[in-house]
């Protein structure tokens, strides 16, 4: 089978997760860091929506917001709702996420050797949640980690179960980290940088997996990476995330034929082989991404961006819907699609 | 002319067991590559984490003490030149790390770190040493200013920035650089490969270009070498590679690789299971057992590197004047 999805018609589609305004803030000994600033997005069932960002934009941060796995006392959601099924997980209480957690939305991570407990065999990880959240015998939940490793193709799964983390490759490590994650049937993925740590062969088997695993289990993804091609492949909406801020939403196809926010155009123009195969130079974009304790003013991207001007220090700019499905936050691109 | 020579270079890592620490095997992170880099040129390096990639890419300047196999630089033989000798032709060689965080001492001021080839190869000191630093400094697009900051001051691709000025401050011809942007994000890296391009126009440098990112050793190679489980598959210009590769390897990895385009519908080959262990290799081409196309011969009898041309190819079924016949 080729790791490429067939096309999933659009009819008759409910909403899993919606974002409102998302806003989550870290409280450090240097002060407030805001590093998810009012995003917006939401899920459909069924579908997989790609964030795509550099580190430090606000991505990871934005699932574990979900999750509600920011660390204690430190970070927090401060404002904006997460929708799940019309309950708003932001304000539900510990007890309440601990069923959902697992149940109905999990979670697999860049680094599948840390996130997984060395001192355990992966059964008795798998099993683990199973036992927690399905209230089932060790044996049953034994048999169900079986199947779990046979469904994300780990060959002999009855010896696998008792083999330790570090007796397993990066990329087995990674099918455990799913089966983990998919053992309880959950309705979202959400699956940060998982391939990130792998090697493009590997990388491939992972992604093929999920994009397998979604159409028969029928579950939403939350894919998260910085990976262009990665999103290009596997995503039916893209989110570009900068500074804390989504600033342009799309489907991959309008996305990567009219990319409009300049943050997004030289992103795309960063990587060799996007825009144009044969240029011998790469049109990069200046200096760094900015502090997320020292926002700059107005538009985020403005220091960076060739095309800013007076105005786009006043006011953040909103995102708004430039053609149907395709939104952007820019001043200057808003203002040009306005005039058309 | 070829600037740098490797002739059946080997490196095994010797596997020590038990209390007696008796030696039970080797790792072969290399074993037997021969291949030429051309002066001014910059020959991309690929191949998946364990291929022998960075192992072979320090051995090219003996950081690492290969195991047998020559290397002549310059016409000269490296590999039989003793510790000063081989010190002093470390002034033409340099690398640059891949993890800008781990490869700078965080003790030492951004100017010392830059400094330090030009003091103890005698060849600045004093006011001069400072100059040339500060002269480095904005070489890579850094400010004077920052001379006297310590590197946990810089951003990654600022202190990738450093690693550049600190491989060029003895004005070396060839540059290793191993996986030189991968820890840096995108926008960082274009600014990054630039600047390498840049200063390899201005100073006529040769690139040893060691990446997994098959995307930017297609950007900057001029050529492109293929490693599997310490051996070269394949080797050839990068339109060749990319183009009109031959291998199964090769072919299997571009495929791998995401396209960030939405209309495309890539042909995916998804190789089966993972890279095998280099201390046990498969026997014949090492690469057989995960080939759609393995033969009987394949698993007895090594391929070796056979070129049409410039195009070198290790595969008994695609190879230049290959006997069997893929079906």
């Amino acid at each position: 089978m080729l790791g490429l999805g067939s096309d999933k018609t659009g009819a008759g589609m409910t909403t899993l997760l919606e974002i409102n305004n998302l806003q989550t803030s870290f409280f450090t000994s240097d002060g407030e860091v805001r590093a998810v600033d009012g995003v917006t997005f939401d899920i459909e069932e069924g579908k997989t929506m790609g964030l795509v960002g550099e580190s430090g934009c606000g991505k990871s941060v934005t699932a574990l917001s979900v999750m509600r796995l920011l660390s204690k006392g430190i970070g927090k959601v401060i404002g904006g709702e997460i929708l799940y099924r019309d309950k708003n997980l932001a304000n539900c209480s510990e007890a309440e996420m601990r069923d959902i957690r697992g149940n109905e939305i999990s979670m697999i991570f860049q680094e599948p050797m840390t996130s997984l407990n060395p001192v355990f065999s992966v059964g008795e990880q798998i099993s683990e949640s199973v036992r927690l959240h399905q209230g089932v015998t060790v044996k049953e939940a034994r048999e169900r980690a079986i199947e779990m490793l046979e469904l994300v193709n780990i060959a002999e799964p009855q010896k696998r179960i008792k083999d330790f983390p570090h007796q397993l490759s990066g990329g087995m490590r990674q099918r455990v980290m799913i089966a983990m994650a998919l053992s309880c049937n959950p309705k979202l993925l959400m699956a940060d940088e998982p391939t990130t740590a792998l090697d493009v062969t590997i990388q491939a088997q992972i992604l093929e997996l999920i994009k397998e695993l979604q159409e028969r289990l029928g579950m939403s993804v939350l894919l998260i990476t910085h990976d262009l091609g990665v999103v290009a492949e596997q995503a039916d909406e893209v989110a570009v995330m900068y500074a804390g801020k989504i600033v342009e939403r799309a489907k991959p196809e309008i996305i990567f034929a009219r990319p409009s926010h300049p943050y997004t155009i030289g992103l795309m123009n960063s990587v060799p082989g996007v825009v144009d195969k044969s240029a011998k130079r790469l049109e990069a974009i200046p200096g760094i991404v900015p502090s997320p304790l020292d926002w700059p003013s107005g538009c985020r991207f403005r220091d960076r961006c060739s095309q800013a001007e007076d105005q786009c220090g006043r006011s953040q700019p909103e995102l708004i819907e430039i053609e149907s499905g395709h939104w952007v936050s820019c001043l200057k691109v808003s203002a040009s699609a306005e005039a058309a | 002319m070829a600037l740098l020579e490797i002739k059946n270079l080997v490196k095994y890592f010797p596997i020590a067991a038990g209390f007696f620490g008796r030696k039970t095997g080797d790792v072969k992170a290399v074993d037997g590559v021969s291949l030429s880099v051309e002066d001014g040129e910059t020959l991309g390096l690929v191949g998946e984490s364990g291929c022998g990639k960075s192992t072979l890419g320090r051995c090219l300047l003996r950081l690492i003490e290969p195991t047998s196999g020559e290397i002549v630089f310059e016409n000269e033989k490296i590999t039989d030149m003793d510790f000063d000798r081989m010190r002093e032709m470390r002034r033409k060689m340099q690398i640059i790390f891949q993890d800008p965080y781990a490869s700078l001492n965080p003790r030492m001021r951004v100017g010392e770190i830059i400094g330090e080839g030009l003091q103890i190869h005698g060849i600045a000191s004093g006011d001069e040493l400072k100059d040339r630093v500060m002269a480095l400094l904005s070489k890579v697009g850094l400010r004077e200013e920052q001379y006297g900051r310590y590197p946990h001051e810089f951003s990654g691709g600022q202190r990738q920035r450093i690693g550049v000025a600190r491989a060029l401050a003895l004005n070396a011809k060839f540059i290793v650089a191993d996986e030189a942007v991968s820890a840096l994000d995108v926008s960082i890296q274009a600014q990054i490969l630039n600047l390498l391009q840049d200063l390899q126009e201005e100073f006529d440098l040769t690139y040893f270009f060691i990446s997994h990112d098959l995307r930017i050793v297609e950007h900057v190679s001029d050529r492109v070498a293929v490693m599997y489980l310490g051996k070269i598959v394949e080797i050839a210009s990068a339109d060749q590679i990319y183009a009109d590769s031959q291998h199964p390897y090769t072919r299997a990895l571009l495929s791998a690789a995401p396209v960030p385009d939405p209309t495309r519908k890539a042909e995916r080959i998804v190789l089966q299971g993972d890279v095998p262990s280099p201390i046990n290799p498969p026997s014949g081409c090492s690469f057989h057992p995960r080939c759609q196309f393995a033969k009987k011969i394949c698993a007895e009898e090594e391929p070796q590197l056979a070129y049409d041309g410039d195009h070198g190819i290790a595969c008994h079924v695609f190879g230049p004047g290959a006997i069997v016949k893929p079906n």
